[in-house]
């Protein structure tokens, strides 16, 4: 049976507890017989004490009033007077009532001796009380009078003395209850002192087991933790105790065996990361070189594209200025055909304008003959006029042979203008000919042009890719020194743990992929060896590494 | 001023011409002044106008002679046979002055005639050169001033437009005599006046030599600001005459208020009053002085000479005509026939050319040359009344030589011929009336024996018939006898015995030569050359006679002429490419006819229209050798009652020829009786249809 | 007109069928171009037609018939002469066509030869002399003979009589 530190406190705590109750059930006790013996005190003794003198009061009052009764003449007055009477009696007479009800045997015996008394004072005073209500004179008044200060007055203070003896009878035993209370909590407190005493010692004893046995467990474990910490994974954990504690170092001791195993684990781990990150950082640090190299090329080839290009687009514009030069030829030559046709149409418009000369000279020959006859019918005023006539028709001969020339003249002129206007529009068909076939050529070398230029832009593209892979490998180089460098330092956090095999060699071999950095990035490691060199103290710690760095 | 002189020359020798007609008939009455006068003034025209021109010898000549006459008129000298004997021999050599001045042999005949005249001048002459004649006498005698009546009210608000009627009425009174007469009765009274409104209106008696123009002048600037009316009151200058003064002064013409009819009321009232007046002032107003158109030559008649008695007629101011040599009018004519000939090639070669401001420019001269040809031709036609005068008094002459009593009536006086027509037939138609008067009228004994009345009446009718004018000349005298004539056209062997004539061939045996029906001889008619002459002149100008004649009712002559003898209104066809001109108004109707027809049908006759018509086909008539068309165009023509058909190639258009006679070298060529000129220049040939059927029918019966 | 005194003369010279003729030109009027010539029937063949001279209707002989010639067709040098004629005392405008007109020239009425009527197929009556001018005998035309004469002036053995 295990009787675990939750049992022993259960324990304790019941026995502290069951003490407890037990003081309280006795103070209880106690305050509760004080308690009725009060209540009596207040509730009897008090009342009756209270009664008798209201009672001994109204005796007094009624007293008084039996004296206004015969002092008063006044009917309304006295009626007043009487029903005053009236109501207090009705009152006294109830508190008696009440009284008598809570009054103890020799209480009654009293009352009932005031009952007599009260009774005779009643007779008197209804005496005194119908000589008053009569009519009333001198001896009535003397009458009632003596009723009054004789009978009547004796048998009131009767009355009121044997009210006086109740008061005194119930003061006498409230002084009795004073008594009995004071004894009965001396015997309370006794006894509560007695237990309290009893209970304290066992208490004392239980606390002391408890404590001796919690301590001792916890101070096993606590030895072992600490060992764990220290990164001694060695300890040996000893568990006797059946307890909470007991169980905890059963439960260390069994992270301890899985934590051994896992860091074993790490380090393997770690060393193969090592291994790999330096495969991986060598290759890509070759990668890269490549990267470079290639996107070397790519540039040299797109250079000699974009120079292609410019070779083309010189050709295409080439090819377009002929194109023009062409059209435009052949434009020329149909303005100049043209022209020929006009020149042709003006030739033959000079000849129907020459054969208008030519009947304009025949006309002014007709002219100048018709001219003759009237001169030579003047007969001799006319002589001179005929010379004239003469003259003018010569004229219009030679005018009329000139024409006649310039006429064949034109003729033959208009016919080599037709021939050459003729050879000139046979031309027109070459040149257009020749003008299509360059419009062809510049077609196509601006299809060649945007041929080229597409390639070119192509070979940009690839060019930007192999940069970027360029960048891209070495980053992964970097990445993969960080890597080396990160297993590395993972490496020296589990060799804090001592697990009790050979993890240091391991560690020695992971320094080497350092000094295989590609020069391309040479800056950004050392940066980031400078990041590290804060964090990474072993480095320096570390002699072995050191001294094969040199070596290299 | 070669040209200048040359008119000249042709004007002078007019002059020469007609101062020797008047020498001739001075010679047979040297006592008639009005002779003497128009030798006078010849001779001051050839002065004056030699002068200007620069004939001196001419002008001094002439002066000599003017001097002379101006003698003979003043009284100072008796014209003697040797004085017109000296005058003809000047004007033979203001001729040949004419012709050459500078003659030396010429200089010397001046002189002797220079001589000659000193001679009967020599002692008596007093140089008088200061009268001058007019020869149009327009000039009006001193105090001829008309008078005027002139209301002039301005406006209210005259003086606001910054006018001041007084100036009007001062420059009035510059023009000539005034009377002026001031009205106040629109002045308001003195409470309501506006001073800057002008009340006052005048009235205005003016006489001035100036003209209504001159006084509406007077007014120009205030026409729009004042109530004006001009009234012509009198030829003559009232304010001489101290009736009428003292009418106006006296207010016997008060003007109600100043409006138009008050104004109307008022001028008829005072033309009244001058009504009342001695009656010559009355003449004057209705009678304005007629300046009369001398005549010099005689070429183109335009005598205005006409019996005050008889004929009333229109006021003429300035020159209304002139007289125009009628070569020139010829002239004239032939250029404007010449210019529509042009402008119808114009018109040709527009179209052709299509040009559209052209096409509108030469549709303007189109319309314009038409204009031009009408009133030319218009110019050539003179109204009738130019010669009824000459036979108005031809007929008063008559009457009065053989007793009887004629009433002459004209009517259509103012229908117009040809002046050519017009020439040639005043002949013919005095010598119808001769004869109406001589042998139609009875002589007042017999008239009213006859129950008829005493004075006979002899109409001269002219009027319009389509492209013709007829002259109807009848009278209510006896009539024409038809057995008479045809007694004594058998008596004469002129027809056979037994001839049957119809009425208007009994007639037209008046016309045939050697008839004459009156018994006796008589000096006016009768002597038998009369009628037909008077049948061939009038057809000479294409002209026609008809006689119709009622026993004891009366005779009518009609002459019937073409309206110019130049135009012929014909239908232009066209055969090969001849084109002719058949004269419209023989024309009955055109067919469309297949030629191939025409090559088959029988007795050269086809039935048109129901009715057989003979034909002839010009082409081959006229042996005009080239193809026909397949469609012919066959016009029928109305010769002497019966339609003969002509075969032309086809019909071009109705056209108005001006007919040309194609000369001597066609004389014998009767068929065309002349050739007219196209549009396009070429010659058209008019066709005498009644001598070419005539011309047909003999070939035909010859082959 | 051949007077003993020393006259000059004009004269109109001009071709027809080759030979050359001349008229006086004191006949001739003017010379006109051919223009558009209307026939008119019924009238001899000599008499061509007639011609519009500006607005007056004037008759065209054709020379060549009267002076019997074979016809040929028109040419440039084709020209009317216009004549004065005197027929019956009136004086008449008459056209001749003739092949070209030459020249106008003058010459001394003793230059003038007498017509030689032996071997000259042109009938004597009609022409009025001869003249020698460079090498070339012109013959002057009685004109008012000729043309108005209805005989042609070529000489015929049997010529047939054109009537009307």
């Amino acid at each position: 049976m295990k009787f675990t530190i939750k049992a022993k406190l259960i324990l304790a705590t019941i026995v502290q507890l069951s003490a407890a109750l037990v003081v309280f059930y006795i103070g209880n006790n106690n305050a509760y017989q004080l308690n009725k013996k009060i209540d009596e005190i207040i509730k009897v003794n008090t009342q009756r004490i209270n009664l008798s003198a209201k009672i001994a009061e109204d005796v007094q009052f009624i007293t008084k009033r039996e004296k206004d009764l015969i002092l008063s003449k006044d009917r309304e007055v006295l009626m007043d007077l009487v029903k005053q009477v009236d109501a207090r009696t009705e009152d006294m007479e109830n508190r008696y009532a009440e009284l008598k009800d809570i009054s103890d045997e020799k209480g009654v015996e009293i009352l009932d001796n005031f009952q007599l008394r009260w009774s005779e004072y009643t007779s008197s005073f209804a005496k005194i009380k119908s000589l008053s209500m009569g009519v009333k004179n001198d001896s009535t008044e003397q009458l009632a009078y003596e009723i009054s200060s004789t009978t009547a007055r004796q048998k009131a203070l009767e009355a009121v003395t044997i009210v006086s003896q109740i008061v005194r009878k119930n003061e006498k035993a409230l002084e009795a209850a004073n008594l009995e209370t004071n004894a009965l909590y001396e015997s309370g407190e006794r006894l509560m002192w007695i237990i309290l005493g009893v209970s304290l010692l066992v208490a004392t004893v239980l606390a002391f087991w408890i404590i001796i046995t919690i301590t001792s467990s916890i101070h096993k474990a606590m030895s072992a933790i600490k060992a764990v910490s220290e990164g001694d994974l060695t300890v040996n954990i000893e568990s006797t105790n059946k307890d909470e504690i007991g169980d905890l170092l059963e439960y260390l001791k069994d992270m301890i065996v899985k934590l051994k195993e896992v860091i074993t684990f790490v380090s393997t781990a770690a060393d193969q990361i090592a291994a790999a990150s330096e495969q991986m950082s060598s290759s890509s640090q070759q990668m890269s070189q490549g990267s470079t190299e290639q996107a070397a090329s790519t540039e040299e080839v797109s250079s000699s594209m974009e120079e292609m290009v410019s070779n083309i687009q010189q050709n295409t514009e080439n090819a377009q200025a002929t194109e023009k030069i062409a059209i435009k030829a052949s434009d020329d030559i149909r303005e100049g055909s043209h022209s020929v046709n006009e020149t042709v149409q003006s030739m033959k418009l000079i000849a129907n304008k020459i054969s208008i000369i030519s009947e304009i000279a025949r006309q002014t020959n007709l002219l100048a003959l018709n001219a003759a006859v009237e001169a030579a019918r003047a007969g001799e005023h006319g002589k001179g006029f005929a010379v004239v006539a003469a003259e003018v028709r010569k004229l219009a001969e030679r005018s009329q042979v000139a024409a006649t020339e310039i006429n064949t003249l034109s003729s033959s002129s208009v016919e080599t203008a037709v021939t050459s206007g003729r050879l000139l529009v046979e031309i027109v068909p070459n040149i257009q000919k020749t003008a299509s076939l360059v419009q062809e050529i510049a077609a196509a070398s601006i299809e060649q042009n945007s041929g080229a230029s597409q390639v070119n832009s192509a070979i940009q593209q690839l060019n930007l890719v192999v940069q970027s892979n360029a960048a891209t490998s070495e980053e992964m180089s970097a990445s993969a020194e960080e890597l080396a460098n990160q297993a590395s330092e993972l490496r020296e956090a589990i060799i804090f743990f001592n697990v009790g095999n050979n993890l240091g060699k391991k560690s020695r071999r992971k320094v080497k992929p350092r000094k295989k950095k590609p020069e391309v990035s040479e800056h950004m490691i050392a940066a980031k060896s400078k990041k590290s060199s804060g964090v990474v103290l072993d480095m320096d710690v570390d002699d072995d590494s050191d001294e094969e760095y040199e070596q290299f | 001023m070669d040209q200048f002189r040359e008119d000249y020359v042709e004007d002078a020798k007019d002059l020469i011409n007609s101062l020797e007609q008047a020498l001739l008939q001075l010679e047979s009455s040297p006592d008639n002044p009005e002779l003497i006068e128009e030798v006078f003034r010849i001779m001051h025209t050839l002065k004056g106008t030699a002068a200007m021109f620069g004939f001196d010898v001419i002008s001094e000549l002439t002066h000599e002679l003017e001097t002379i006459y101006d003698m003979i008129r003043n009284g100072e000298l008796a014209l003697s046979t040797e004085i017109v004997n000296i005058t003809l021999d000047c004007s033979d050599l203001l001729k040949d002055l004419l012709e050459s001045e500078d003659n030396p042999e010429l200089m010397l005949r001046v002189q002797t005639a220079h001589e000659k005249i000193k001679k009967i001048t020599n002692g008596t002459v007093i140089e008088d050169n200061k009268q001058d004649v007019v020869i149009f006498g327009e000039e009006k005698k001193e105090g001829d001033q008309p008078t005027y009546y002139i209301l002039f009210k301005p406006d209210n608000d005259i003086f606001l437009s910054g006018n001041n009627p007084f100036f009007q009425l001062e420059d009035l009174t510059a023009l000539g005599e005034t009377k002026v007469v001031t009205h106040f009765s629109e002045v308001p009274g003195l409470t309501e006046i506006d001073p800057e409104l002008c009340y006052t209106f005048w009235e205005i008696y003016l006489t001035t030599k100036e003209s209504v123009k001159a006084i509406e002048d007077v007014f120009l600037f205030v026409q729009a600001r004042c109530f004006l009316k001009i009234h012509k009151l009198s030829e003559a200058n009232l304010l001489v005459d101290s009736q009428f003064l003292h009418a106006v002064e006296s207010d016997e013409f008060i003007l109600e208020s100043p409006t138009t009819e008050a104004v109307e009321a008022h001028v008829e009232y005072i033309n009244q009053f001058l009504n009342t007046l001695e009656p010559s002032a009355v003449e004057t107003v209705i009678e304005a002085p007629q300046p009369e158109i001398e005549i010099t030559q005689p070429k183109v008649e335009v005598k205005n000479v006409a019996p005050k008695e008889t004929t009333k007629r229109k006021e003429i101011g300035g020159i209304k005509s002139v007289k125009i040599a009628t070569n020139k009018l010829d002239n004239l004519m032939n250029l404007v026939s010449e210019l529509v000939i042009t402008q119808a090639r114009l018109n040709l070669y527009t179209e052709q050319n299509n040009t559209p401001e052209l096409l509108e420019i030469s549709e303007n001269i189109e319309k314009i040359s038409r204009q031009l040809r009408d009133s030319t031709f218009d110019l050539c036609l003179i109204p009738i009344d130019e010669i009824v005068v000459q036979f108005k008094r031809l007929v008063r002459d008559l009457a009065h030589e053989l007793n009887k009593e004629i009433e002459f009536i004209t009517l259509g006086t103012q229908t117009a011929l040809d002046k050519t027509i017009i020439e040639r037939i005043t002949d013919p138609i005095m010598h119808l009336l001769r004869n109406s008067l001589d042998h139609g009228i009875e002589l007042p004994e017999e008239r009213e024996a006859k129950g008829k009345n005493k004075q006979g009446k002899i109409t001269l009718d002219a009027f319009y018939s389509g492209t013709y004018v007829h002259i109807k000349i009848s009278d209510d005298g006896k009539g024409i006898d038809k057995n008479k004539i045809k007694a004594k056209a058998i008596e004469k062997g002129l027809i056979p015995r037994d001839a049957v004539l119809t009425d208007k061939e009994t007639y037209d045996l008046i016309f045939l030569p050697g008839f004459s029906t009156a018994k006796e001889v008589t000096e006016v008619s009768g002597r038998g050359v009369g009628m037909d002459v008077v049948k061939r002149k009038i057809a000479e100008i294409r002209g026609d006679v008809l006689i119709e004649s009622e026993v004891d009712k009366g005779t009518s002559f009609t002459i019937k002429l073409p309206l110019t003898l130049s135009i012929i209104d014909g239908l232009l066809v066209k055969v090969g490419d001849t084109f002719f001109i058949i004269p419209l108004s023989f024309i009955e109707k055109c067919h469309e006819i297949e030629a191939k027809k025409l090559q088959t049908v029988f007795n050269n006759s086809v039935v048109l229209d129901g009715e057989k018509i003979p034909f002839f086909n010009l082409r081959e008539q006229f042996n005009i050798l080239d193809e026909a068309p397949a469609v012919q165009q066959i016009i029928t023509v109305n010769y002497e009652g019966t339609k003969v058909g002509f075969v032309v190639d086809s019909v071009v258009d109705e056209y108005q020829a001006v007919l040309k006679p194609l000369g001597k070298m066609y004389q014998d060529l009767d068929i065309i009786s002349g050739g007219t000129i196209l549009g396009d220049g070429t010659v058209a040939l008019v066709i005498d249809t009644g001598k070419a059927i005539e011309h047909f029918t003999k070939n035909l019966t010859q082959a | 007109m051949i007077n003993d005194t020393i006259i000059t003369q004009s004269f109109l010279s001009f071709s027809l069928g080759g030979e050359i003729f001349a008229a006086n030109v004191a006949k001739v009027k003017e010379i006109l171009e051919v223009t558009k010539l209307t026939k008119v029937p019924k009238s001899p063949d000599y008499l061509k037609g007639v011609i519009n001279l500006r607005g007056t209707v004037l008759p065209v002989i054709d020379t060549r018939v009267k002076f019997g010639f074979p016809e040929t067709e028109d040419t440039v040098d084709t020209c009317i002469i216009v004549l004065t004629l005197v027929i019956d005392g009136d004086e008449v405008s008459v056209g001749a066509l003739v092949d070209t007109v030459s020249e106008v020239f003058e010459t001394n009425s003793e230059e003038i030869l007498p017509p030689v009527s032996i071997g000259n197929k042109f009938r004597s009556d009609f022409i009025e002399g001869l003249i020698k001018l460079d090498d070339q005998f012109i013959m002057l035309l009685d004109v008012d003979k000729v043309f108005t004469d209805e005989e042609l002036l070529v000489v015929k053995e049997t010529g047939e009589e054109t009537t009307i």
